[in-house]
């Protein structure tokens, strides 16, 4: 998501330089209602969404969901392994893809020389990353997997390299636009006192940076979170009967036990589903309200 | 007068035009009727200046590009110890790339590039074996904005020292060393913990300066340090600027031909020369000589044409 | 040249070297700085990572799906109009799941490209900055709103209640409609956020411009700011198309497994994605046919996003350029 706001002076000086009169119009209500339309869908979607899956699982939303373990049996079932094992699997997918791709990021906008062509094909390399299917990421994956030789697909650490190197180029995108906006003159006084252009960046431009990668980072994790599609290919839907407990630790996540709450015939098992949707949605909600409080509180500090 | 026996800043020009005191009888009466510049209370631009001051820096034919851009050509001067040089002329006349070559901030801009030599003590400072960082340890900086880090007035101060490894006996003497310096300490003392970004934009720049001292450079450059200030801020910045002579060489830019008269032991003026061909502006040095001498009687027509306001 | 006049010095008071230097002002290197450099080696390895992931991509679906092309020849894979891989009497057409692959998109993109464009004008040209700071962050929340979520909501939701109960269309519990409509919306963030960035860079002086021919808001938004936005607005939708293609978690859900060739999007259809999700849960034997046909069609849905973003990347650096 881009972060991008112009000034709001020159906003409402536009709204003030247009005549009113013209812009009462049939056809220019019809089209400022069709704009409304447009961001109502959306909306309404959204609210309908959130109001259904409530109305299916709130009377499923209970202590059983994190205590139980899932079974054939809705009533006794509960997603105890999945939620643990997101913990375990977006807890190591950020330790893998938060250094990468600040350092990454650190490099291509503090060091790197832009006219060189490796780092520009480098960059568009990361911006086409960042657009391909998450599944494919699931099939590398595998492919990880097999070149060092690990024969069972369902570990934690296997599913925390299909999401960390998901969310590198999101990280490294969002880590890159925080760099970029912190002023360069703040770098230049650094340097003028000599001190090396790596003491200026983990000292000055990085501690400046700190919100705006905070935001993309906790964005980027956010989507960790809710991704399934990779893991299916890692044999994320098994059904566990144990804790996940360490990285080789087999595991399944949240959004796959919904999946497969979902996939079950029973009306029982789907608000199972829509309860542990309620969860995910919540967990989601809040780290982008973080998010966006951390954004909101930094914005314009220079 | 003239000191051409000195081999370390040769003149470039040996089709040497008037003789200096030439140029000066010519143009005595006119300077002194027609220059509107006060260079008034003068503590510095009278003060006594040995014809041959020890030169902590010297620019021997320097050329600075941008690219294939030539920016500034053939500059040879040279900065007196313990004393103040105003760099000014008009908009793109070089002024600004030479000051920001004489600490090599100009290696931070992709393609920028320096031919000949620039020399600190005696030394070439961009010779293989100089450490630029080094360099800028020595020679700090002063900018145009004032730019705290967004750090507590204290951290701002300290962090200098701190990452060029200074040993400091107590950095907190050492703080308050900085900022009485730079005549802000009284103004700050109580709130040393408190973010830079709370100061005036006049305190900023003091601060600026007290960073800088902080690291005991041997030279300050000063890159149009008042242009964001308002008159009552510029006054202190330039008694303080001053203050620090005795103690360091200061090289300033501005834009504000009565800040140099007031302030600058000797002065030189760049212009900016076009080339016909290719149409690209290109900074040269047209004169140096105390500050005196440049405001009340250049040698240069085009010194001349500029301090009366005919020209830029 | 002639016309830069050389410095005339004459009488110029020129400072004198000093004897010596005093001390302390060397400049010489003090020291290599190695541990600068080892870090930023480790800086610049880390960027280099990327083109291993890339390669690293490449290799994992080019080993298995080689294996896989070995024994089904290419062209029978791209233009077979039958895909059963897991029957006794096997046939890999991969034309099925690339029909439904494009209904889901094209749908998609119906509700996608019109409701995420009105959004970005209201965002761009019209809204407050009060209302944008309240718009835009729930915006993105239902870009944050899990896929199989979304899924499940056009499983349980649109497909039953909306096109069946009020629309009347008798759709089966799995359509193509119903995952490619939801999917629409999913997207909406995606174009809505890339245009509206578009749309704001195009500088205020062509607005103005505009209102001072007497134009309404209307006229300046249609007539001048979204034709200069064009490439930006083009490259937000080729975006959307690259994530509509790619989406796998709501069409596994609500599209269906059985892949045959789409006529109407009320019939159920296995997309790529959807086939690969659903393969991936069986228990076909690494290195068999049944398992390698997942990278083969892993390649095709890699090969055909990534000309997508490539498009859609070379529209955003032209439109950059432009402002």
């Amino acid at each position: 998501m881009s972060l991008h706001t112009p000034a709001t002076a020159t906003r409402t000086a536009r709204l003030g330089a247009t005549g009113r009169s013209k812009e009462r119009t049939p056809g220019s209500v019809i089209f400022l209602g069709l704009l409304w339309v447009s961001l109502l869908v959306a909306f309404v979607t959204l609210v309908v969404l959130i109001i259904t899956t409530v109305a299916e699982g709130w009377d499923r939303l209970d202590g059983r969901l994190f205590t139980e373990f899932p079974s054939s049996r809705p009533a006794e079932a509960g997603a105890r392994p999945a939620v643990l094992g997101s913990l375990w699997v977006v807890g190591a997918t950020a330790v893998l893809a938060i250094p990468l791709g600040v350092a990454t990021a650190v490099h291509l906008e503090e060091f790197a020389d832009r006219r060189n062509w490796f780092n520009r094909f480098i960059e568009l390399n990361i911006q086409n990353l960042s657009a391909i299917p998450s599944i494919i990421y699931g099939m590398l994956a595998l492919g990880v997997l097999a070149l060092f030789g690990v024969g069972n697909k369902n570990i934690v650490i296997g599913a925390a390299v299909a999401l960390g190197l998901l969310i590198l180029p999101v990280i490294i995108i969002s880590t890159r636009e925080a760099l970029r906006a912190v002023p360069s003159e703040l770098r230049q006084a650094s340097l003028a006192l000599g001190s090396s252009e790596l003491q200026t960046t983990w000292r000055i431009t990085l501690p400046a940076a700190v919100p705006g990668i905070a935001t993309g980072t906790i964005l980027a994790l956010s989507r960790a979170v809710g991704e399934a599609a990779p893991l299916l290919l890692l044999g994320g839907l098994v059904f566990i009967s144990f804790d996940p407990n360490g990285l080789l630790s087999g595991f399944t996540t949240m959004p796959i036990q919904i999946f497969s709450w979902t996939n079950a015939p029973q009306p029982a098992f789907h608000e199972l589903a829509a309860a542990a949707s309620i969860l995910l949605i919540a967990i989601l909600i809040g780290m982008n309200a973080i998010a966006i409080v951390i954004r909101n509180s930094h914005q314009k500090r220079w | 007068m003239s000191t051409h026996d000195d081999t370390q800043v040769p003149t470039r020009n040996p089709a040497t035009p008037p003789t200096a005191a030439q140029t000066q009888e010519a143009t005595m009466a006119q300077a002194t009727t027609s220059n509107p510049i006060s260079t008034r209370p003068a503590q510095s631009a009278h003060r006594d200046l040995s014809d041959t001051p020890a030169s902590v820096l010297e620019c021997e034919d320097v050329d600075v590009y941008y690219g294939q851009f030539r920016a500034v050509r053939e500059v040879s001067l040279a900065f007196g110890h313990n004393e103040i040089t105003a760099l000014i002329g008009p908009s793109g006349c070089g002024k600004s790339t030479i000051l920001r070559s004489l600490n090599r901030m100009n290696d931070l801009v992709e393609g920028a590039r320096v031919k000949g030599s620039i020399r600190y003590w005696g030394q070439d400072m961009y010779a293989d074996a100089v450490d630029p960082i080094e360099v800028r340890r020595r020679i700090g900086m002063v900018f145009q904005k004032p730019n705290p880090f967004p750090k507590s007035i204290y951290d701002n101060i300290a962090y200098g020292p701190r990452v060029t490894g200074m040993k400091v006996a107590s950095m907190d003497d050492h703080v308050e060393q900085a900022l009485t310096r730079a005549a802000l300490w009284d103004e700050v003392k109580d709130k040393l913990k408190q973010s830079a970004y709370g100061l005036s934009g006049g305190q900023q720049q003091r601060l600026c300066i007290a960073r800088t001292i902080a690291v005991e450079p041997d030279v300050i450059l000063m890159d149009e340090p008042c242009s964001a200030l308002d008159p009552i801020a510029t006054a202190r910045i330039e008694s303080l600027m001053v203050d620090l002579r005795d103690l360091y060489t200061i090289v300033i830019v501005t834009h504000n031909m009565q800040q140099a008269a007031r302030v600058a032991d000797r002065t030189a003026f760049f212009t900016a020369g076009v080339d016909e061909e290719t149409g690209d502006r290109t900074g040269v040095l047209v004169e140096f000589d105390r500050t005196s001498k440049i405001f009340e009687n250049p040698a240069d027509q085009r010194t001349e044409d500029y301090i009366t306001g005919r020209f830029g | 040249m002639s016309a830069i006049q050389s410095p005339s010095q004459a009488g110029v008071v020129t400072p004198g070297r000093p004897a010596a230097a005093p001390p302390g002002t060397e400049i010489a290197r003090s020291s290599s700085r190695y541990g600068d450099r080892i870090v930023r080696l480790l800086l610049r390895a880390a960027a280099w990572l990327s083109i291993v992931i890339t390669v690293g991509i490449v290799v994992s679906l080019l080993v298995p799906a080689v294996a896989f092309f070995r024994e089904v020849p290419v062209l029978d894979f791209l233009t077979g109009t039958r895909w059963a891989p897991q029957f006794a009497e096997a046939s890999f057409g991969v034309l099925p799941l690339v029909t439904a692959t494009a209904w889901t998109t094209l749908i998609a993109l119906a509700v996608a490209v019109p409701f995420g464009l009105g959004a970005a004008i209201f965002l761009a040209e019209y809204a407050h900055a009060r209302t944008r700071r309240i718009l835009k962050p729930v915006l993105e929340l239902l870009a944050g709103i899990p896929t199989v979520v979304f899924g499940f909501f056009a499983l349980s939701f649109v497909a039953p209640v909306v096109l069946n109960g009020w629309l009347d269309l008798g759709v089966g519990t799995f359509s193509i409609l119903a995952a490619g409509l939801v999917m629409g919306v999913m997207i909406i963030p995606t174009v809505a956020s890339l245009s509206e960035d578009a749309m704001s860079a195009v500088p205020q002086a062509l607005r103005q411009g505009s209102a001072a021919l007497g134009a309404n808001r209307m006229q300046t938004s249609l007539r001048v700011v979204f034709p200069a936005a064009i490439s930006g607005i083009v490259a937000a939708i080729v975006l959307g198309i690259s994530r509509a293609i790619g989406e796998t978690m709501i069409v596994a859900i609500a599209a269906g497994a059985r892949a045959q060739i789409v006529s109407d999007p009320t019939m159920e259809g296995a997309t790529m994605t959807g086939f690969i999700a659903r393969m991936a849960l069986g228990d076909s034997r690494v290195g068999s046919l049944q398992y390698d046909t997942l990278f083969a069609v892993g390649l095709l849905l890699f090969v055909l996003t990534m000309i997508v973003n490539l498009i859609s990347i070379q529209l955003v650096r032209r439109f950059r350029q432009e402002y």
